[in-house]
């Protein structure tokens, strides 16, 4: 992990960094008079003096060979589905709930999952619809309509 | 009002057939992902907030607090038949429930884990009615110098119970203090690390954040090694323990129930801590040691009571003082602000239809459980033949619709995706989401006291160990806090939130 560890810290230092300059920036006040600044600095030390505490015990550490990944990783299957939730997120307003929520199921189903076609089409138009049902109709929470919600 | 009439209260909320539907529906959905493994609690509960959102407050804390419980009943079954625990608090009944089974004794496992988890599980709920008003009316007491102190002591000690190193919990509930900073300043209305964006002006929201962290970031865990779930096709009978396990079981429940109480009280002291205290107990005063591993029944019994003891107790910091004691009890602390509640003393004296009845509701859901965990076993063996293949679209789906619905917002599905890519990150650095979380949701409550106390101090930072309760608090937090570098640390033990 001493590798990891040193990364992870080195990462929290510049995250600690950047909150102290981020805060510097707005009204720090005194202890007395605490402008919005005050708290964000705190947090932005402490996380400082965390992330060299951090460097400190993985500097103790044993080199030890870890692999970031796990053995036959699904490493295509993890990044297709961070594509299709931002795909998501980018139609959902566009497409209406209901076309998007299909492409999305079909492609989950599909490409990360492995399922067959005839399945993914079958989960997809089910939990899409039924979905709908139950957010627009039984407890009226508003859903982004599109083409298809229209014939309804 | 009195006690009785406080009992009263909470029956009569109970009885309403809209909280007896949604206790129900609670304890079932528990018991459903406690089975299947890869869907713990704390990702479940976050992806039903925006539903509470639709239901009254105490209607939805009743279907939050069944989940949680529910799934320790549940998290066993895996654990006897597959040797797979389907949440992390069960692994240790793995031992020796998985042994019995091998020798064909899966019933009395079974049915000795839901028996046990019916005792502990009323006796805490029972211990939440008689010490939490009592701890309360303490609370009352406490000014923002306690309160801070509190709130440093519950984020040292779920760091210092937890199983990975100190100085990254304490680092993670850090940056949770700060990302719950972000918005509006509370004091002074200006805007903080928003960037332009309109839609951080109200801070990132809790639902998107706790999703991400805890939905997606499982998911991908899961989707990495492509969980296959194995299944189980032997037939469970015999589920009624004969009177040999029922003698050879009742004091590791009775100890059981208190260690899981006790541990349950303290911030930091999930489950699992609880359940491998009562094992080693266990074994420790056994005639027979030798045979713990090998299918002894006190193996299962002690640790399955301990596990839904604390689960029963984790409620009282949480309602009393306002402390969440691990990651999921730090989602139904956001669930009870999605609501417009501050869990904390007044809670008892401001919402008693909502403490009272969501204690009844823990007796209700107790013997609800032990209905669908015995007699229904064969159902809940059905649901081990689902693929994950199947379940992870669906959660997804439900971490995307659960980020969208509460405020219809598309950027929320952006942050989701980026504490999704965080949380998957943090498990492969090593770091736990449990700390980040609370600190996120205690953040404007630590930040007010923090700052109220510096105002009555005059800028002097003694106020923190000149009051006396608040001295004790901050002592115990520093002893925590160096005590690893000692060698001093709990070297097996963790919060009871299922992080994958």
């Amino acid at each position: 992990m001493r590798k990891y560890d040193i990364l992870s810290g080195l990462f929290l230092l510049a995250v600690s960094v950047a909150i102290c300059v981020g805060s510097l920036q707005l009204r720090v006040g005194t202890l007395t008079a605490a402008g919005s600044g005050f708290f964000p600095l705190v947090t932005g030390l402490v996380l400082g003096v965390f992330s060299i505490l951090i460097l400190m015990q993985a500097q103790k550490e044993r080199k030890e060979p870890i692999r970031f990944w796990a053995p036959e990783a699904n490493k295509k299957g993890i990044a297709l589905t961070f594509l299709f939730i931002f795909l998501y997120a980018l139609l959902l307003e566009r497409v209406g709930f209901i076309g998007t929520t299909i492409l999305f199921f079909l492609l989950v189903s599909r490409f990360v999952c492995g399922h067959r076609w005839t399945t993914a089409v079958f989960f997809a138009m089910v939990t899409s619809f039924a979905t709908y049902f139950v957010f627009s109709v039984l407890i009226h929470a508003p859903l982004p309509p599109g083409i298809v919600e229209r014939l309804f | 009002m009195d006690f009785w009439s406080n009992i009263a209260l909470g029956f009569s909320v109970v009885s309403e057939p809209m909280n007896f539907l949604l206790c129900f529906v609670g304890v079932l959905l528990g018991t459903l992902i406690g089975v299947l493994p890869g869907l713990g609690p704390g990702p479940t509960i976050s992806l039903l907030l925006p539903l509470t959102y639709y239901l009254n407050p105490v209607s939805s804390i009743i279907m939050v607090a069944g989940i949680y419980y529910g799934a320790k009943y549940g998290g066993s079954t895996t654990s006897i038949l597959l040797n797979i625990p389907g949440e992390v608090d069960s692994v240790v009944t793995c031992l020796d429930g998985y042994q019995m089974a091998l020798q064909g004794r899966a019933g009395p496992a079974l049915g000795i884990s839901a028996f046990g988890s019916f005792i502990a599980g009323t006796f805490a709920t029972l211990g939440l009615m008689l010490v939490g008003p009592a701890l309360a009316k303490f609370a009352l007491r406490f000014g923002p110098p306690e309160i801070f102190s509190l709130m440093v002591l519950a984020l040292t000690l779920i760091t210092f119970m937890s199983s990975g190193s100190q100085a990254k919990g304490l680092a993670m509930a850090t940056l949770g203090l700060f990302l719950g900073s972000v918005g509006l300043d509370i004091f002074s209305n200006v805007d903080r690390f928003v960037f332009g964006y309109n839609f951080l002006f109200e801070g990132l929201g809790i639902v998107p954040v706790i999703v991400g962290l805890f939905g997606v970031g499982e998911v991908l865990t899961n989707l990495e090694v492509r969980l296959k779930t194995e299944v189980y096709q032997k037939r469970v009978s015999h589920l009624l323990p004969s009177l040999k396990d029922w003698k050879d079981s009742a004091w590791p429940i009775i100890r059981g129930t208190l260690i899981g109480f006790f541990v349950g009280i303290i911030p930091g002291g999930g489950g699992i801590a609880s359940t491998f205290a009562s094992y080693t107990i266990e074994k420790r005063l056994s005639k027979h040691p030798e045979k713990f591993g090998t299918g002894a029944i006190e193996g299962v019994a002690g640790p399955e009571a301990a596990n839904n003891a604390c689960s029963g107790a984790n409620f009282i910091p949480l309602m009393t003082l306002g402390v969440p004691t691990n990651g999921i009890m730090a989602i139904i602390f956001a669930s009870l602000l999605i609501n417009g509640l501050q869990p904390g003393p007044m809670l008892i004296q401001e919402q008693p239809a909502l403490f009272w009845g969501v204690i009844m509701s823990m007796y209700l859901g107790n013997v609800m459980l032990i209905i669908l965990n015995l007699p229904l076993i064969g159902i809940w063996v059905r649901f081990l033949t689902i693929p994950y293949a199947v379940l992870a679209p669906l959660i997804l789906f439900f971490c995307l619709l659960g980020a969208y619905t509460l405020k219809n917002s598309v950027p929320d599905l952006i942050i989701m995706l980026i504490f999704g890519i965080f949380g998957f990150l943090m498990r492969k650095f090593r770091y736990e989401g449990a700390p980040l979380i609370m600190g996120f949701v205690i953040s404007e409550l630590v930040e007010g006291a923090f700052i109220r106390s510096l105002l009555m101090s005059s800028g002097s930072f003694a106020i923190f160990f000149t009051r006396p309760i608040s001295c004790v608090l901050m002592i115990v937090a520093l002893i925590l806090f160096i005590l690893p570098f000692f060698g001093k640390k709990p070297s097996r033990l963790g919060s009871s939130d299922k992080e994958g």
